[in-house]
């Protein structure tokens, strides 16, 4: 009960994937071998597509990054030269005599002289404002009324022992109007002393012109600014740009400026704490990779469609064949003689459907042997069953004649016996009225003898009709009918209740009513006859019996009992014959049943029987 | 059992074997109806003797007859329609179902198997005439 219980349960926990699997498997390798080359084909276009496209990608990305890079260099090296020649007329300018005789004796009178170079130093507009300022910062003379100041400590720190060198300071934001503006200072010398700087203020960005040129250097669609290096002031050469680009200082490829992504890279510009970056969009440049990727699934997709086509022929070629060999075993099968499979190749499909035409043709001739035999056999038996019929026929015609050609004579000596008995009967003395009443009584005998023999014949022969039988009211009729014939036999009865039977009713009647009468018959010699009829358990199962204390017989005789004609007693001892109980054993056996008797001289005899109490079939 | 004695045959006997006669007529005769019999030997016989001017008011047929067996005879009865109601009783020495039926469905009256014992036999055949001339009620001609 348990391991059943598991079984089942494992039976449906697998039912699913079975299922699954079930499907491929059903098939046709037809459909499964240009979908397995599809997916292949497939997979292997994609990784090789995927290989190709990382690795052209990254050549496009490494290559455009350093043209940038070198562009940015480029931008820095020209931004830087522009800072150093400002810086050296810066230089030259304080070399001058008007501005060194200033800075060296602070003579008032030189002032005007003195702003009036500073003036055409700064050049037209209001882009520049230069000024000399004295070591301590204040300033001695300007340009203009803008404030100048100095820069931080550490960046005029050269200044003080290189003649050559200038100091820059980082971008600014001027409040006033947004611009970015730079502090320029160089230093003026007295005979190598340091006495003064000579500032200038500036607005950055070489203006239009620089960008027009730098454009032209690295294209229209590259986008140039130039910063801070520490990130926190960054312009287009015009404007203040986007905060945004720093991250490119911070080794970032790729970035976005709000509008489009941009590949950036960025160069420091020699001699100021400056950086120039250049960006490009990223779309131009990935474009190629794009129509590069895009080719790549064309061409893969082309080579899939071809690799589900090329199979697709392929398994037809094999499927196709198969088909064939599959409708020719089917028909083979149904019993249809296969057709003769034409294949003209060699390889294993040509050598199976060679052995296929092999095996059908034995199978074809196999099979006519085997149907020859049939017709054979099935001619034989009906040879045999008309044998047989006509056998029955015979027996059938033969006992017809029986019943009426042997019982007309027999009917003429009895009723002529009693004529001459009644009629003639002073004619005879005592011996010879003897004789004739022993004809009379003997040829009544053998009519009952036929009449018993023609029934037992007929038991042979009928078919059994089987319905259920109440064997209580049974024996309770043949009872009765025995009581009302031997009025002067004291008998006992003991009647238990007894099961339905299923049987033909007219023959257990018989059954019952040979065995009720033997059971009377044998016990005549007894005062008071016991008779019992009932069900009990034997070692062949429930058994229906009849038991009598009559004369009983020797045991070792109880085989022929059965047998027709047999016959235990004399004639003058108990009339019979022979005939009640081969009918009985033949209304038994012919239901499938079985009949036995057990006996003791003198004591009396109980005779048994079994009949099924289904309704199987049986006999 | 005085019975109003009528001139013509009210019986018709057909049976071949002459004992068999022998011992119905010594039957019938113990109810005195044995010189109101009829007898034929053959079913020819019998036909021409029904299809004549005499009607009797009881067959009693056998079935093993000489030319014309006795269900053809019955067939024939059957099919006339003067005859079709004249009460016919078979009797006969065969036990066999099949002659028992086929009687039977060709509307025998009864189907009555000679005894071999005498005793029974003149029982068997002297109830018949009682029952059929005098206790039976036949429809009218």
């Amino acid at each position: 009960m348990t391991s059943h219980a598991i079984g089942h349960a494992s039976t449906v926990a697998a039912s699913p994937r079975r299922e699954g699997a079930w499907r491929w498997r059903s098939l046709s390798i037809r459909a499964k071998l240009p979908i397995g080359a599809v997916l292949l084909v497939a997979l292997a276009s994609a990784a090789v597509t995927g290989a190709a496209y990382v690795r052209v990608r990254a050549f496009v990305l490494g290559s455009a990054s350093d043209r940038l890079f070198r562009a940015a260099t480029q931008v820095s090296d020209i931004l830087g030269k522009s800072v150093r020649q400002r810086a050296t007329a810066l230089q030259q300018a304080a070399h001058a005599p008007v501005l060194a005789a200033l800075s060296t004796h602070g003579d008032a009178s030189e002032v005007p002289a003195a702003r009036d170079s500073l003036v055409k130093l700064a050049g037209p507009g209001a882009a520049a404002t230069v000024g000399v300022l004295a070591l301590d910062g204040h300033v001695i003379v300007a340009s203009d009324d803008t404030p100048l100041s100095l820069p931080q400590v550490p960046s005029l720190q050269p200044l003080a022992s290189d003649a050559a060198a200038f100091a820059v300071t980082p971008l600014v934001r001027r409040p006033q109007d947004g611009r970015l503006s730079y502090v320029m200072t160089v230093g003026m010398y007295d005979h190598d002393r340091l006495v003064a700087y000579l500032v200038e203020h500036r607005q950055a960005g070489g203006g239009r012109d620089t960008v027009a040129l730098m454009t032209g250097l690295i294209g229209t669609q590259a986008q140039l600014t130039f910063g801070n290096a520490r990130g926190d002031v960054w312009t287009d050469f015009a404007l203040p740009a986007a905060p945004a680009t720093s991250a490119i200082l911070h080794g970032a490829n790729v970035t976005a400026t709000g509008r489009e992504d941009l590949f950036a890279r960025t160069a420091p510009i020699p001699g100021t704490p400056w950086v120039s970056g250049v960006g490009f969009p990223v779309s131009p440049v990935m474009q190629p990779v794009h129509r590069f990727l895009i080719e790549c699934t064309l061409v893969a997709t082309g080579v899939i469609a071809l690799a589900g086509f090329a199979a697709w022929w392929g398994s037809r070629r094999i499927t196709g064949p198969l088909a064939r060999l599959t409708d020719a075993a089917a028909s083979l099968a149904n019993g249809d003689p296969a057709p003769v499979l034409a294949l003209d190749r060699r390889d294993e499909l040509g050598r199976l459907a060679a052995s296929f035409n092999q095996m059908a043709q034995r199978v074809t001739e196999s099979r006519r042997a085997l149907e020859h035999l049939v017709n054979d056999l099935e001619g034989r038996v009906t040879a045999r069953t008309a044998d047989l019929e006509s056998a029955n026929r015979e027996l059938e015609a033969f006992s017809y004649s029986v019943s009426h050609d042997l019982r007309a004579p027999l009917r003429a000596v009895a009723g002529f016996s009693k004529i001459l008995l009644e009629d003639h009967a002073s004619s005879l003395n005592a011996s010879g009225r003897e004789c004739v009443e022993t004809i009379a009584r003997r040829a009544g005998h053998m009519g009952q003898l036929i009449d018993d023999l023609l029934a037992f014949s007929r038991l042979g022969r009928t078919t059994i009709q089987r319905e259920t039988v109440d064997m209580n009211r049974m024996v309770r009729g043949i009872i009765d009918e025995i009581v009302r014939a031997n009025p002067a036999r004291r008998i006992v009865w003991d009647t238990q209740p007894m099961p339905p039977a299923f049987a033909a009713p007219a023959l257990v009647q018989q059954v019952l009513a040979n065995l009720l009468q033997n059971a009377v018959k044998f016990t005549r010699t007894r005062d008071e006859a016991r008779i019992g009829v009932g069900v009990t358990n034997t070692d062949r199962g429930p058994a229906y019996f009849v038991r009598d204390n009559g004369v009983g017989f020797d045991m070792q005789y109880a085989d022929r009992l059965f047998g027709v004609f047999q016959r235990l007693h004399a004639q003058h001892e108990f009339e019979g014959t022979g005939v009640g109980l081969a009918i009985v054993h033949r209304v038994v056996d012919r239901h499938g049943g079985q009949v036995w008797v057990e006996a003791r001289p003198d004591v009396g005899a109980t005779f048994y029987f079994t009949l099924p109490r289904d309704t199987g079939d049986v006999g | 059992m005085n019975t109003p004695i009528s001139p013509e045959m009210e019986i018709l006997l057909v049976d071949d074997d002459p004992d068999d006669v022998t011992l119905a007529l010594r039957a019938l005769d113990r109810q005195h109806l044995a010189n109101r019999v009829h007898v034929v030997h053959d079913g020819a016989e019998a036909l021409t003797y029904l299809r004549g001017m005499t009607r009797p008011r009881l067959v009693l047929l056998d079935l093993k007859l000489p030319k014309v067996s006795g269900l053809e005879v019955l067939a024939e009865v059957r099919n006339d329609p003067r005859l079709k109601t004249l009460p016919v009783v078979i009797l006969t020495s065969s036990r066999e179902e099949p002659d028992v039926a086929r009687a039977y469905a060709l509307g025998a009256n009864s189907y009555i198997v000679k005894p071999v014992d005498f005793e029974q036999f003149l029982r068997a055949v002297s109830e018949i005439g009682l029952y059929w001339l005098l206790i039976n009620q036949s429809p009218a001609q």
